[in-house]
């Protein structure tokens, strides 16, 4: 029996800069969230534990190996970047089954995982399509196809839901729970508690480069519901929807955007709103190109934390 | 939290290198297929075939028109086409794949770092070694179009021993720039200066100081292929040089370049760090 991933004061520097910072954490198995507003060092721990960057300090290891320049290890892991990064001039399928192929499988297999992996992501119907015409939710899925296609025991995420519209982040958020039941160990972040814990109650808090809290969500939600959550919708018609959500107990404020392309929302009860916004997009011909969270509620938890 | 589902799955083989090699290998040609690479590179090998169609003597061997073969062959192939074209391509292996943020990709599969770059060097090599081949048989042709065919044929030793020195520079400015393309931030305006300066107006200098560029030991490679060929077919010979290295020393000097650069190329590739926000590096 192994551990997934181990730190034991791990710390990473970019010259000045502290990527993270005296990290010790274990991580048995199954799903986990990292949760830490932008730039806390959730993408620095990732490139640490997908052996992308060599660690300043520690040491860091995965299923028991060491990452750093460790290349067999990726036959168990997979990899979904935040990157934009993609090899425009590919279709679809053609991405995929390239990372087929260097993962080790053999053409036919290559082929067969593919077709799985962009069918079990709602892709089949756009994989002839070059990559360079995808939208971003297209390119989001894209990117984790290829990190699912050798059939990882692990898979590290980060911001997996990135740019996906309401219904996609809801598929996607289900495929990672169907992941962690059928007994893949899953590392993913985010900046949204939200989405993190519709997927695990275990997380992993992080900001500044230094691992805040580690365990269950519901502590960590008590904090974070202390602070007002700020939602951001871009949509056609902001006004129209501020009108369909101002009524609810939930909601503290609502503003639409000076330029009339989105409307900024104030909760204090993020995981209802966030239920009812979603009933309310789906029951609207409302065209929504973009649902962000701002992390000001993060923040104030990570600095409350960190007194 | 339970324990790993998959305890005994070991990742101590990497398996499946022929398949990435493979894949590797189709991906870098495919990338260099694009069409602003494949102009490029199409204009660096096309200009000296392009004098030879323009130039194309009626009678090849003519005394005054012997010292054109010279200047297209070994001015316009081996000081112009191969390292420029070894340029545009070494320089951009590594690099476009840092710009496009796509090296996460490579780097986090279970495929050594190594076979990275050598599979994106060979695809390269390929790539220029096949044009540069194309465009000087097309420069041969050009220029001995009215010697008729038997004498085509019967004059090609010269041209193949060319060929295979601009093919054999080619290989060593390719693993140079390779390894510029990973350390340079400007790894083209550093190229084009070596090129340019060192290479070309360097490598005029007579006396000692051009046995520092790597274009003498081109030419000199070239100057013992075209000796080898039989007397009469040596017609390319007054392009070539008088002082040339000694052969030892050409088969010294070449490959040790050529091994230590992609040596270098490898183990600076294998030692970088990758991530998607190089600003940060």
């Amino acid at each position: 029996m192994s551990t997934a991933i181990e730190t034991r004061h791990l710390g990473k520097w970019y010259g000045e800069v502290v990527g993270v910072n005296d990290v010790t954490v274990t991580l048995e198995g199954g799903i986990t969230g990292l949760l830490g507003p932008n730039g806390a060092g959730k993408s620095t721990l990732l490139w640490l534990l997908t052996g992308q960057l060599r660690p300043s300090q520690g040491e860091v290891r995965v299923y028991g190996e060491a990452p750093w320049r460790n290349a067999a290890l990726f036959r168990r892991v997979g990899f979904c970047p935040e990157t934009e990064g993609l090899y425009r001039g590919l279709t679809g399928r053609e991405f995929v089954r390239l990372l087929a192929r260097l993962s080790g499988l053999s053409r036919r297999r290559a082929r067969t995982r593919t077709d799985e992996v962009l069918d079990l992501l709602g892709m089949t119907s756009f994989a002839r399509r070059r990559i360079g015409t995808y939208s971003k939710g297209m390119r989001q899925r894209v990117k984790f196809a290829q990190a699912l296609v050798h059939d990882p025991d692990l898979l590290i995420l980060d911001e997996p839901l990135a740019g996906l519209d309401p219904i996609g982040r809801r598929d996607m958020l289900a495929l990672i729970r169907r992941l962690g039941d059928a007994g893949k160990d899953v590392l993913f972040a985010s900046h949204i508690l939200h989405e993190v814990e519709s997927v695990t109650s275990r997380i992993l808090l992080i900001n500044r480069g230094r691992i805040l809290a580690e365990g269950d969500v519901h502590e960590i939600r008590a904090l974070i519901d202390r602070h007002p959550h700020h939602v951001r919708v871009a949509c056609d018609r902001p006004r129209e929807l501020a009108r369909l959500l101002i009524d609810a107990d939930d909601v503290l404020s609502v503003r639409v955007d000076p330029k009339g392309s989105a409307l900024s929302v104030e909760t204090a009860r993020p995981d209802e709103f966030y239920s009812r916004l979603m009933g309310v997009l789906a029951e609207s011909d409302l065209d929504v190109s973009a649902i962000e969270s701002p992390d000001d509620n993060l923040a104030a938890v990570f600095n409350y934390l960190m007194e | 939290m339970t324990a790993t589902a998959h305890p005994t799955r070991s990742s101590s083989k990497p398996r499946g290198s022929v398949w990435a090699s493979g894949t590797l290998f189709a991906l870098t040609l495919r990338q260099m297929l694009r069409t602003r690479w494949v102009l490029l590179t199409a204009a660096v090998l096309l200009a000296p075939a392009a004098f030879a169609v323009y130039w194309s003597p009626t009678d090849p061997l003519a005394a005054d028109e012997l010292i054109l073969w010279g200047q297209i062959f070994v001015i316009g192939y081996l000081q112009f086409a191969a390292p420029f074209v070894a340029l545009i391509t070494g320089t951009s292996l590594i690099s476009v794949e840092k710009e496009e943020r796509t090296l996460s990709y490579l780097v986090t599969r279970p495929v050594p770092r190594w076979l990275v770059v050598v599979m994106k060097y060979a695809a390269a090599a390929v790539f220029c070694g096949v044009g540069l081949v194309l465009s000087m048989t097309l420069s041969y042709l050009a220029l001995a179009q009215h010697f008729g065919m038997t004498k085509i044929l019967e004059h090609w030793n010269p041209v193949i021993g060319v060929m295979g020195s601009a093919v054999a520079g080619m290989l060593v400015y390719l693993s140079i720039f390779l390894f510029l393309g990973m350390v340079a931030r400007r790894p083209v305006v550093y190229g084009f200066i070596f090129v340019t300066v060192w290479e070309f107006f360097v490598g005029l200098i007579p006396r000692s100081i051009r046995y520092m560029t790597l274009v003498h030991y081109v030419r000199s490679l070239a100057t013992h292929a075209i000796e080898a060929a039989p007397e009469e077919h040596q017609f390319m010979l007054q392009g070539a040089m008088t002082d040339a290295a000694p052969m030892e020393v050409v088969l010294v000097v070449l490959p040790t370049v050529w091994i230590a650069l992609l040596a270098f190329s490898i183990w600076r590739f294998s030692t970088t760090e990758f991530h998607a926000n190089p600003d940060r590096r």
